[in-house]
């Protein structure tokens, strides 16, 4: 279980989250919906630990984790793919996936390279080409297979879809959700392709200027079209 | 002529060998560190001086194996003082800004000096080669002083042993993620001030190594520290900071530059030296070679 409450975060003087209060049960999908600039990233770093000074509480079965160090926290099993890939150009995709495998986890034994190959069979063929090779698309594969390989107990995805080709991201959502069901996973993606979140999660929080204005099951989200209107059309 | 020739080439070898053997633990901690540490060539001294007085406390003839395992030993000591100096300086420079990592460091080079004044005194110490590198080697009609090609030798091996770490082992794979983006790394579950703290005292455990295999080759004294970085800087700026291979061939382009040079010109010597760093950085600001390789 991981539970934020009153989570404020902030960059230098600028309050970015406000009062954030969430949680998120093993093998839950919960999407952070919202316009651009609306803080869906910096919540997702603030859960990891990486970026914004961050007040309240943020807790991995009860198990405080603010002021642990991100390493700790992915070894604690939260697994993040920033916004911006970071794939490390002077490695193959190989051994960008390994990477991840050098922490002690204490989620168990992380899978093997050759099972995450087996779980993104597009990557599987790119396995010894440099991250410098790769185009975004197949940067951001390699990066969610990366993030997988500890066998994280909670994926945080920070717009995985983000200037993907449809082939591409329909793929993703499949193995996204295949891997979600196949080990309970709990996936908190923040994400403004609607469809694709809804395709991947069971539940969403809407941010607007920080805060939650809207925290509900897809259902329910589509029985207020209001909110649609009014927080995440442009 | 060819004798000759040789013989010069054989000095701007080694010349070239024992700046590189400075430079790499210099290189190696600006590349993951991004800290310029002023003091390197100070830690070098130490180790020199180290290696003289352990050397003094073995009885009769020094034989190679007994001099390079005190040079082994002299690594180990530096790197351990490393390990404190990545704890109490190194630590704090991270946050802030550059200016005050080369006030820092420039300070520890001040220190290294005072503290060699007080335990070894300022006057000039002279350690003898070990015996078996005492002699030279006749090729021919060229005499080659056999501690010179120990030198040449040790800075190739510190080359590849280095060279292989950074590119064919997992942990030097590593290494150079934490260099290239931390953040990622830190993300990723790597403990990055670990790794920081690694590189570090492998850096500083390198100027130990290098003072020791280098004791024999000059007269110790307090200034000797300042006198080796600032050929070793020469050599890492051209080499493209933070690049072991670049420092490598920076210390091989620039040593024979400057031995050459001075046979031509020999009523300036050494000029040759930084003549060949102001050209070639002015052709490739960025050095020979870039990122951490």
């Amino acid at each position: 279980m991981l539970e934020i409450a009153n989570l404020q975060a902030y960059y230098e003087t600028s309050h970015i989250l406000h009062d954030i209060s969430l949680s998120l049960a093993d093998g839950a999908g919960v999407a952070i919906v919202g316009r651009n600039g609306m803080g869906k990233s910096t919540l997702l770093k603030s859960v990891m630990g990486a970026g914004p000074r961050v007040t309240g509480t943020i807790r991995l079965d009860g198990r405080e984790l603010r002021g642990l160090a991100p390493f700790k926290r992915c070894r604690m099993g939260i697994s993040l793919v920033p916004e911006d890939r970071r794939i490390y150009p002077h490695l193959t995709v190989a051994e960008n996936i390994a990477l991840a495998g050098h922490a002690k986890s204490e989620t168990g034994k992380p899978y093997s390279v050759e099972e995450i190959l087996d779980f993104f069979p597009l990557l599987k063929k790119l396995a010894l080409r440099k991250g410098f090779q790769l185009s975004g698309g197949e940067q951001q594969l390699a990066a969610v297979a990366r993030a997988v390989l500890p066998r994280p107990r909670f994926l945080l995805l920070d717009e995985p879809t983000e200037g993907l080709a449809p082939l591409i991201v329909d793929s993703m959502g499949e193995e996204i959700r295949a891997i979600r069901h196949r080990e309970k996973m709990g996936l908190l993606l923040a994400e403004q392709n609607v469809d694709f979140a809804r395709h991947c999660t069971d539940h969403l929080v809407v941010l607007d200027v920080g805060r939650i204005v809207f925290s509900g099951s897809w259902a329910e989200f589509d029985g207020n079209p209001e909110i649609r209107e009014r927080h995440l059309s442009l | 002529m060819v004798g000759d020739f040789l013989l010069v080439g054989l000095n701007g070898m080694t010349w070239a060998m024992a700046v590189f053997l400075v430079a790499a633990g210099l290189t190696l901690i600006f590349g993951i560190l991004h800290i310029l540490n002023f003091s390197h060539g100070g830690f070098v001294m130490i180790g020199a001086y180290l290696t003289y007085t352990l050397i003094n406390q073995t009885s009769g003839p020094t034989g190679i194996f007994v001099f390079l395992a005190v040079a082994v030993l002299c690594a180990a000591v530096v790197g351990v003082l490393g390990y404190v100096i990545d704890r109490t300086v190194f630590e704090r420079l991270k946050a802030v800004d550059d200016s005050y990592s080369l006030i820092a460091t420039y300070a520890m080079l001040i220190l290294c000096e005072g503290g060699v004044k007080l335990v070894w005194g300022p006057d000039f110490i002279a350690l003898p080669p070990p015996a078996g590198l005492d002699g030279a080697l006749l090729l021919g009609d060229l005499f080659i002083p056999s501690y010179s090609l120990f030198v040449i030798l040790s800075g190739i091996v510190v080359f590849l042993v280095l060279d292989f770490w950074i590119h064919r082992t997992r942990s030097g794979k590593v290494m150079q993620s934490v260099a290239l983006d931390p953040w990622m790394a830190n993300v990723l579950g790597i403990n990055i001030n670990a790794m920081f703290t690694t590189a570090v005292v492998a850096g500083f455990a390198l100027a130990g190594l290098a003072g020791g295999l280098l004791a024999p080759n000059q007269s110790l004294s307090p200034g000797l520290g300042g006198t080796y970085i600032i050929q070793a800087f020469g050599v890492i700026i051209v080499g493209g900071i933070g690049n072991v291979r670049g420092a490598f061939i920076a210390a091989l382009v620039l040593g024979m530059i400057d031995a050459f040079g001075t046979v031509y010109v020999p009523e300036y010597p050494g000029i040759f030296f930084y003549i060949a760093v102001a050209g070639i950085l002015m052709y490739r600001p960025q050095g020979l070679l870039s990122g951490i390789r």
